[in-house]
């Protein structure tokens, strides 16, 4: 009973302090959009990089090559006028420019060497211009190889022309063959690439598109849950440093009940939090014309990992607490540890982007498990059973925080 | 004269102040340290460390060849030539699926057993590719490359085809045996190869990635040339709350009344005060770039004068915005409150988590021109990465001192002493 009572004391503090609120709620919700902005540029969709194509030759190799670049996907070539691109790309609003040179159709269909031109303005970003590049190198080798193909045959056509035995095998002939071929190959491939999410290995389905929500909800979700446990841990040095922790402690009730209320008391608010920030995601972000979370197969196992979580923030915060020793000492540990282990745990940015030993390091922290359970179950198809190791490590960060935590607490 | 001088003194004391207090020493000067030096490494693998020709990306990726026949072959060879790739062969398509639902890769690529016996037959055939739908920028490139590399062995598979048609057409094999048609077949085939593979040595097609002024240029390779600035101005424009909360603290606790009765101007405790953050700003400025500079060998540019007028604009900026901050808060807890939400939103908004001009022309890249962040972060850009002079920096310095004029008068319009 003492320990709701304390509960609710606290709560009416917190839901009465207008900050609280704003970094409880309006925060996260403030970054899971820029965050999400960040990585698919806002749209929710994955991000085509654009790139403007000045056709110069017009021929039918050039069409071909526009064609090829769009068809291998990640990369949309659109013709543009050369002037507007010249004066487009020098401004800024072009990020490249791809040039296919005068006479690109008939050098090629004679085998001489063309080249394309990429130009690349200097604020573009490097992976988008590797990933063209990679992309206009592929479709500009493969061609190359048809066209060498096609010189190949006409070569040998000519010298099989030479035997009369081998009448029919004309040059006319073995060329005409292998372009009907080449054109059918360029629709409708021999070899096809079929792309599909985890899970869907034998049973293919379309595979979804899946935007920014469904990385940056539940991290950005996961950061803030912990962050909470800096505000716990304030709480508890702001009551010792106004007295109010001591006369409550002179309060008919054991000095556990006091602190376990206290835990109670956050453990819900991050409950609320979860559930409030995970549903404005799912429900209320479609209804604004953005991309809504989706909560994948298992609802149950998300519920799980959250109530988790929350008890893991909750732990952390009374472990912040029984080790720091002023008040500045907690704003300082809590913004340092919380900051940081959110960044190891891959918070920030997708950590297969980093290397060496930071993609590693980031075990230490809980919100990497945390994140890596809830993608698991939101994105990645994975049931309760799949993500077993991540909700174990979990449940040992939350068991050592509160042992720990409740064990070194000075009441005094 | 006594302005300037009661001006110093009121700074002396805040600095005093400001430096006996540890927490605030680890949040103003460890922490964005700590914080640029931890991302600034994270990245620095893919950008700094790798040599000249390292890539800019490493992409893991899992490799199942079920076929093993001469087409899959070709494949698995020619994925493993590419640099970009990070490669892990696994036994079985199942292996892969798991593990791709465990997040381990981007993407996994799965030949099927029968591969090259369909290629053979002309039947159509498939690659099966698993990405991972959380990082569909990386997977996006994976599919890319499949679809290169298996363009190439659709050619080949149509070559072979094209021949055995046109010995069937020609009537040139008729009433041979099997072994004397697939020996001439394969004949035909070895000999446009050979071919083929003479004139490769000279791509017919090349291309050629150039900078505007035509010349090839190599893109930053050290990660801290991005982040260091970033940090640094979102940490800069962080002090805000700081600032506003330190200036209501002594409104609220007496001491700014004081200082009201002693005999200096009103102005002098203001400028006092905006001397003290300007200095942090370029200590700030001074500890991340150096530490940036000598420990990661971060590029500082061709002008030391860019760069301190550059950063005096920021620190100048940054502080008017405190005290803009400071004028309409009402209490110390509000403007702590309201000045670390608009470090966060504005640092997010003008691009100093991630830089919104690697989308141009977006509307987020428009909007980001509303904040002083964007103007500071464009000027680091022209200073540490494309080499450009005090010229070329003066607009973006002109435009912060411009955010600090506006924020200042406004501020002062606004602040109420008493």
């Amino acid at each position: 009973m003492n320990i709701i009572s304390i509960a609710l004391k606290d709560l009416q503090i917190l839901f009465k302090d207008r900050g609280t609120m704003l970094s409880l709620f309006l925060l996260p919700l403030l970054f899971i959009l820029l965050f999400s902005g960040v990585r698919y540029g806002g749209t929710g969709e994955v991000r085509v990089v654009s790139l403007p194509a000045v056709d110069l030759d017009g021929g039918q190799a050039a069409h071909r090559l526009i064609e090829n670049i769009n068809r291998a996907g990640g990369v949309e070539a659109k013709r543009v006028e050369q002037a507007e691109a010249q004066t487009k790309l020098a401004a800024g609003e072009f990020m490249r420019l791809l040039s296919i040179p005068a006479g690109f159709s008939a050098d090629l269909a004679a085998n001489r060497p063309v080249a394309l031109r990429l130009v690349n303005h200097p604020d573009a970003a490097a992976s988008d211009t590797e990933a063209v590049q990679l992309v206009v190198d592929g479709v500009a080798q493969n061609m190359t190889l048809q066209a060498q193909v096609m010189a190949s045959l006409r070569h040998m056509g000519e010298m099989w022309a030479a035997a009369p035995e081998q009448q029919p095998f004309t040059a006319e002939r073995v060329v005409a063959q292998a372009e009907s071929q080449f054109k059918v190959a360029d629709e409708r491939p021999l070899v096809s690439v079929e792309e599909m999410q985890p899970g869907q290995l034998g049973s293919p389905e379309e595979p979804k598109s899946w935007g920014g929500m469904q990385s940056s909800v539940p991290s950005m979700t996961v950061l803030f849950v912990f962050l909470m446990a800096g505000t716990t841990a304030a709480s508890i040095r702001n009551e010792k440093k106004v007295g109010s922790f001591r006369r409550l402690l002179a309060a008919p009730m054991r000095k556990v009940e006091l602190l376990l209320g206290k835990m109670l008391a956050t453990l819900l608010t991050t409950l609320v939090q979860l559930a409030v920030i995970f549903g404005i995601s799912v429900f209320v972000f479609p209804l604004l014309g953005l991309e809504g979370l989706k909560l994948g197969n298992h609802p149950l196992a998300v519920v799980l990992i959250a109530v988790l979580v929350a008890l893991c923030a909750t732990g952390l915060g009374v472990l912040i607490a029984a080790f720091a020793r002023t008040e500045g000492q907690v704003s300082a540990y809590s913004g340092l540890l919380l900051w940081v282990m959110a960044f190891l745990g891959g918070t920030f940015f997708p950590l297969y982007l980093t290397e060496g030993f930071l993609s590693q390091i980031g075990v230490v922290a809980p919100h990497y498990w945390a994140n890596k359970a809830f993608y698991g179950v939101l994105t990645r198809g994975q049931d309760l059973a799949g993500v077993a190791t991540e909700i174990a490590v979990l449940a040992g960060f939350t068991a050592l925080f509160w042992l720990v935590g409740v064990w070194r607490f000075d009441y005094d | 004269m006594n302005t300037i001088r009661y001006s110093l003194a009121i700074a002396g004391k805040e600095l005093q102040v400001l430096f006996k207090d540890r927490g605030k020493l680890v949040q103003h000067f460890l922490q964005p340290l700590l914080f640029a030096i931890l991302i600034g490494s994270a990245f620095g693998a893919g950008f700094a460390s790798g040599g000249e020709d390292a890539p800019a990306l490493s992409l893991d990726v899992f490799l199942v060849d079920e076929d093993s026949g001469p087409y899959a072959t070709q494949i698995v060879n020619t994925l493993e030539e590419i640099d970009v790739l990070n490669i892990e062969t696994l036994d079985s398509a199942a292996e892969a699926d798991k593990r791709m639902a465990d997040g381990d890769a981007l993407a996994a690529i799965i030949i099927p057993a029968g591969f090259s016996e369909q290629v053979k037959a002309y039947e159509p055939s498939k690659v099966q590719v698993i990405l991972d739908p959380l990082r569909p920028e990386g997977a996006s490139i994976v599919s890319g490359i499949v679809n290169r590399v298996v363009a190439e062995v659709n050619l080949w598979g149509e070559v072979a085809y094209g021949i055995s048609t046109v010995f069937e057409e020609s009537g040139a094999l008729e009433g041979v045996s099997a072994e004397v048609r697939q020996a001439a077949e394969a004949q035909s085939l070895g000999a446009i190869l050979t071919q083929v593979y003479a004139m490769r040595e000279n791509s017919v097609i090349t291309v050629r990635s150039e900078d505007l002024t035509g010349a090839v240029k190599p893109r930053p390779k050290n990660a801290f040339v991005i982040f260091i600035p970033n940090f640094t101005v979102m940490f800069a424009f962080f002090l805000m709350a700081e600032i506003a909360t330190t200036l209501l603290i002594e409104k609220e606790e007496g001491t700014f009344r004081r200082l009201m009765a002693a005999p200096m101007l009103r102005g002098a405790i203001i400028a006092g005060k905006m001397l003290t953050y300007t200095l942090v700003v370029l200590l700030q400025v001074a500890l991340l770039f150096g530490v940036a500079s000598i420990a990661f060998d971060m590029p500082l540019g061709e002008s030391p004068l860019g760069l301190l007028i550059l950063s005096l604009a920021l620190a100048l900026a940054a502080s008017a915005l405190g005290m803009l901050l400071a004028a309409f808060a009402k209490t110390s807890r509000q403007a702590n409150m309201l000045g670390n939400l608009g470090g966060f939103v504005l640092g997010g908004l003008g691009g100093a988590f991630a830089s919104w001009r690697s989308l141009p022309g977006s509307f987020m890249d428009q909007l980001s021109l509303v904040t002083p962040h964007a103007h500071a972060l464009h000027g680091f850009d022209t200073l540490l990465i494309n080499g450009g002079g005090v010229i070329d920096i003066l607009p973006q310095a002109g435009i912060l001192l411009g955010f600090a004029v506006v924020f200042f008068v406004v501020a002062m319009r606004r602040f109420r002493f008493e």
